[in-house]
């Protein structure tokens, strides 16, 4: 919770620096995509490092890996449908 | 940009996989690079004068897409259920996560079973490092920056509100990041009511 409300306090701090102080975006884009792949790299470790984790994989991976593809074709498929609907709808 | 991606995620693993005793030093590096990353966000939100007379005339639609995304997702984790070991209700509890592993774990574990916990917050974990690699595929096939895509975060869920947020940031525009934003936050606020409420269902 703590961690949320941090997170909407640095965006809004970045709003209001953007909004007064000229600032070019094609550097703001290529630090922060330096900070994402440091970040990815630090998830990609804690998961590699917890045993218990890659245990579960073992055993429950398949069930959670169908249920994640599911769940994400379903997200998409849903978007999908109401944007051809939309498109439909101009006609 | 998800070839990186994928490499970076893997090499982090394996490195993990060998290394485990640096582990506790990577949390807070999570945590400060994510804050970082809200910033440069935001200074992306800031440079943009009309964003919220956006929201203003697409109010209805922004909130549109996360219903969506919601309901896609449980469709999706219903008709798993009805092939999966698990059963129907205890993949709609996972899939009622909307990628948000570090709730959905801990608490399907507690109110509901150990086995229930480990596939929940495996599966939304996998959801997460998905939509790292979907969003820039489906940012790609869109040039256009100016409109809203919600198929870019559409993958996320209730992760585009923070962890996935700068990747949307970084391959699409303004407009379809601030309604990434508005759809995780909005996901973020349902998953727990619904997350319990499967859960009740499967204890009675």
């Amino acid at each position: 919770m703590i961690f949320f409300f941090s997170c909407l306090i640095f965006l809004s701090l970045g709003f209001f620096v953007g909004r007064f102080f000229k600032i070019p975006i094609n550097a703001t884009k290529q630090i922060s995509w330096v900070i994402l792949l440091l970040m990815l790299f630090c998830l990609g470790f804690t998961v590699g490092s917890n045993r218990n984790v890659l245990q579960n994989i073992r055993s429950l991976g398949l069930q959670a890996i169908i249920i994640c593809f599911a769940t994400v074709a379903g997200s998409l498929l849903a978007v999908k449908l109401y944007l051809l609907k939309g498109e439909n709808h101009d006609r | 940009m998800t070839v990186k991606i994928i490499l970076t995620v893997i090499l982090g693993g394996i490195l993990g996989y060998f290394f485990p005793q640096y582990s506790t030093s990577m949390e807070p590096v999570i945590s400060i690079s994510l804050l970082l990353m809200m910033f440069f966000v935001g200074l992306d939100f800031g440079q943009d004068k009309n964003i919220f007379l956006q929201i203003k005339k697409e109010g209805k639609v922004f909130l549109a897409y996360p219903l969506l995304i919601a309901f896609g997702s449980l469709f999706g984790a219903f008709v798993a259920g009805l092939f999966l070991p698990i059963g129907i209700l205890e993949s709609l509890a996972c899939g009622s996560a909307f990628g948000w592993y570090s709730l959905s774990g801990p608490l399907l574990g507690k109110l509901v079973s150990d086995e229930l916990g480990s596939i929940a917050f495996l599966s939304n974990l996998f959801r997460e490092l998905c939509s790292f690699f979907l969003i820039p595929i489906f940012a790609k096939k869109s040039q256009k920056a100016d409109t809203i895509n919600p198929l870019v975060f559409a993958s996320g869920g209730a992760t585009t509100m923070d962890s996935t947020l700068p990747v949307v940031s970084q391959v699409s525009g303004p407009k379809t990041t601030l309604a990434a934003f508005v759809s995780g936050a909005v996901l973020t606020i349902l998953a727990p009511f619904l997350l319990q409420l499967f859960a009740f269902m499967l204890n009675y």
